[in-house]
């Protein structure tokens, strides 16, 4: 009896053990700091670099956090919870507003260096910028944008006109025809490729296609009542939705499970990619001359591209000097943003849009570059996290065929109740 | 068996725990308890006064208010909700026969074996004992359109005349391959219940039916089936409990599916709670989904007391 007592306490005493071990917290030392990103393999490399690069120079040691984009907002909800915030943090430039809302992270700008800080250019310090206080809450070294990518030899196929310029943009209209024609077209499977195996809960959902609903005349909620009912269910609203409803009816868009480079893949089997501006280097690649970059469509009231990307940022209790240090070394590092360049990153530093030829070149990017003219940012407000998930389950639910306006009812709904339940986030207001 | 066992159970009293193998029992049980506890039981208590506040994910500026029964109102008024509801009771019912139907098969192969019992009955296990992240990986590659590894088997198998499906992107199918992937991961478990079970039927029942002519199907109908009649009300209650908690394959394949046909209610609770950070709601549902899975379970119960003599 007395053995199996001593048996079981030994037992438990070796799990109790292991556990503890395994979640030992490292002991906080003055010259670590954590730095929490996301992104695809190549981004993923040059932070890698640049972080050993800062290391043997400084001496400050810089613990790398990689994490999944589609599960990034709850990891920071589990740091958040457990009060260790990594010292610099990556988010996605819409989420500012709720992020500083909830005191996560801290005004970047004295602790970054003035020549970096400088260097921002228009769009860059408008997507790091809290409204309340005017104040810089991050930093980025790009900005971003959508546009459609088409295949050449497909598009003089059936005669379709190559826009120039934003101003010379195709009308919805004028885009639908096209993707009747290029359905007709027997290498063609899918006319349009909308990036639907990006998913419903990796933000692509709101970013490319909110646009066209402010081009059209309505948007996801009012920048001044902040409400959503009217805005989202607006007729225009409705009728952006029942196009692309249309267009995955008609069997036009390619489907999720299909993947997401039907563009250039070897049986080139999409002849327009709705896509952003990552996707420019591997189709180059690919489809070489025959690649063509155009701006978005017009819906209604002129073309409208989306902006904002991911943003480095600084958390409450961080280390705060050694985390503006690394934050202003990494965008200053010419190896970094050289990495950066090669998968066709689009800059928001003026000293590289300088350097930058694939953005100014006519033949290739230059209509990208000329889309930040057009852009509307994202709702900045608190309640985006619940505005941004609502819109993309209701935009899927519209391209399987739901209901138009009760898909948009119900998300419309949900915002304005999320904003209700906060009092209106003050002092954003009721 | 079975009589045995209530046997057993009528003597498990209260003054059992005072005798030494009583004690004995006690102590291997209180590690488990205290895990069960911690874990499942406080958060469970915890969530009842969390359920009619606003509390949020994560502390914020405005601190948690009451709100009465705001929460369970708008649930049940939510139609997701319903149709969570009605998406785990229809997985219910398509995965037991195929999965179970399926499990049996198995351990009825397994148990003429002689020489491979060990190697087969370890190999038909191991779906089991992979975690379900990788088994759905495998079956997302499996299920996919158009060229994924069942469409391309279907075509070929029907000559062409199968055309590929969208399984998870068809809001009629994506119930379907859901299902398929959770009978395929989890038939092992059944198996070895059924092995069991028919173990138990004695073999002289089998001789006498050969000495009367029965074939093969009349054997299982006659003899293997009716043996089985415990073993599969066990099997049922514990596929039908196991299938209403289902939610990993839904989180990372579909997210609650195309047009909410694959939203479950627990990834409900997951959506409200995580993604949403409204812990209160959240809660209010946990608890409402306590209520239901309660109900269904009472309700299979009452129907099968029944069939038990």
């Amino acid at each position: 009896m007395t053995k199996r007592i001593i048996l079981v306490v030994l037992a438990l005493t070796v799990v109790f053990i292991t556990a503890w071990a395994g979640g030992k917290q490292e002991e906080v030392k003055a010259n670590v700091i954590s730095f929490m990103f996301q992104g695809p393999p190549g981004e993923v490399e040059a932070f890698k670099g640049v972080a050993e690069r800062f290391t043997a120079e400084t001496g400050i040691q810089v613990e790398l956090l990689y994490t999944p984009h589609d599960v990034y907002n709850e990891k920071v909800a589990g740091f958040v919870a457990a009060n260790s915030l990594p010292d610099v943090m990556q988010l996605d430039a819409p989420f500012l507003c709720n992020y500083v809302w909830n005191e996560y992270i801290v005004a970047v700008e004295e602790y970054l260096e003035k020549d970096v800080v400088a260097d921002m250019t228009p769009s860059n310090i408008a997507q790091c910028i809290y409204p309340i206080d005017g104040k810089l809450y991050a930093i980025a070294h790009i900005d971003s944008t959508v546009l459609l990518y088409g295949n050449r030899t497909y598009l003089e196929k059936i005669g379709a006109r190559i826009p120039k310029s934003t101003a010379d943009a195709w009308s919805v209209e004028e885009f639908e025809g096209y993707l009747a024609k290029l359905a007709k077209l027997p290498e063609v499977k899918y006319p349009l490729d909308i990036m639907r195996a990006y998913g419903v809960k990796t933000e692509w959902g709101t970013y490319a296609f909110y646009p066209a609903f402010v081009s059209a005349g309505g948007g996801l909620i009012d920048r001044k009542q902040w409400k959503s009912k009217g805005t989202l269910t607006s007729p225009a609203s409705i009728r952006v939705a029942e196009t692309f409803q249309r267009w995955a009816q008609n069997g036009w868009i390619v489907p999720a499970s299909a993947g997401d480079n039907l563009l250039f893949n070897e049986a080139r089997e999409a002849a327009i990619a709705w896509n952003g501006h990552w996707m420019w280097a591997p189709a180059y690649a690919s489809l070489d001359d025959d690649l063509v970059a155009m701006p978005l469509p017009n819906f209604g009231k002129g073309v409208v591209t989306p902006n904002g990307t991911w943003i480095f940022s600084i958390t409450k209790n961080a280390n705060k000097e050694a985390a503006g240090k690394f934050v202003s070394y990494m965008l200053k590092d010419k190896q970094f943003l050289d990495e950066w360049q090669a998968i066709s990153a689009y800059p928001a530093l003026k000293s590289w849009v300088a350097r930058y030829e694939l953005y100014s070149d006519p033949k290739k990017m230059a209509i990208a570059a000329e889309q930040s003219n057009v852009a509307v940012a994202r709702p900045p407000h608190p309640a985006y996290p619940i505005i941004t998930s609502s819109f993309m389950k209701a935009f899927d639910d519209i391209l399987n065929g739901e209901d138009v306006k009760s898909a948009l009812d119900e998300a419309a709904n949900m915002i304005d109740r999320d904003i209700e339940d906060h009092d209106g986030y003050p002092p954003f207001g009721k | 068996m079975s009589r045995s066992f209530e046997y057993a159970v009528q003597h498990h009293r209260l003054s059992h725990w005072h005798t030494q193998d009583g004690r004995q029992e006690l102590l291997m049980m209180l590690p488990a308890l205290l895990l069960l506890i911690t874990f499942t039981i406080v958060p469970f208590i915890m969530s009842v006064p969390l359920s009619v506040t606003n509390q949020r994910l994560l502390p914020g500026p405005i601190p948690a208010k009451f709100i009465g029964a705001r929460n369970f109102i708008r649930i049940l008024s939510h139609e997701d909700f319903w149709q969570a509801f009605w998406n785990v009771l229809r997985f219910t019912l398509m995965v037991i026969p195929v999965q179970c139907g399926f499990a049996l098969l198995m351990a009825n192969f397994l148990n003429r074996q002689n020489k491979l019992k060990g190697f087969l009955r370890g190999l038909f296990f191991l779906p089991f004992i992979t975690p379900m992240v990788i088994v759905t990986v495998i079956w997302a590659t499996i299920l996919q359109f158009p060229t994924g590894v069942l469409n391309s088997v279907l075509g070929w198998i029907t000559f062409g005349w199968f055309q590929a499906v969208d399984w998870l992107g068809n809001p009629r199918t994506s119930m379907l391959g859901i299902v398929l992937l959770s009978a395929w991961q989890a038939f092992g478990f059944q198996m070895i219940i059924y092995l069991a079970g028919l173990q138990n039927i004695p073999l002289e029942l089998y001789e006498a039916a050969e000495v009367d002519g029965a074939s093969g199907w009349q054997k299982f109908w006659r003899v293997t089936w009716p043996g089985l009649l415990h073993t599969n009300i066990f099997v049922l209650m514990i596929t039908t409990i196991q299938a209403l908690k289902l939610f990993t394959q839904v989180n990372i394949l579909t997210h609650g599916g195309p047009r909410g046909t694959t939203n479950t209610l627990v990834h409900y609770i997951y959506e409200a709670g995580f993604i949403a950070q409204n812990i209160g709601y959240a809660s209010a549902s946990s608890i409402l989904l306590l209520v239901l899975v309660s109900m269904v379970v009472a309700i299979q119960r009452t129907i099968l007391k029944r069939f038990e003599t």
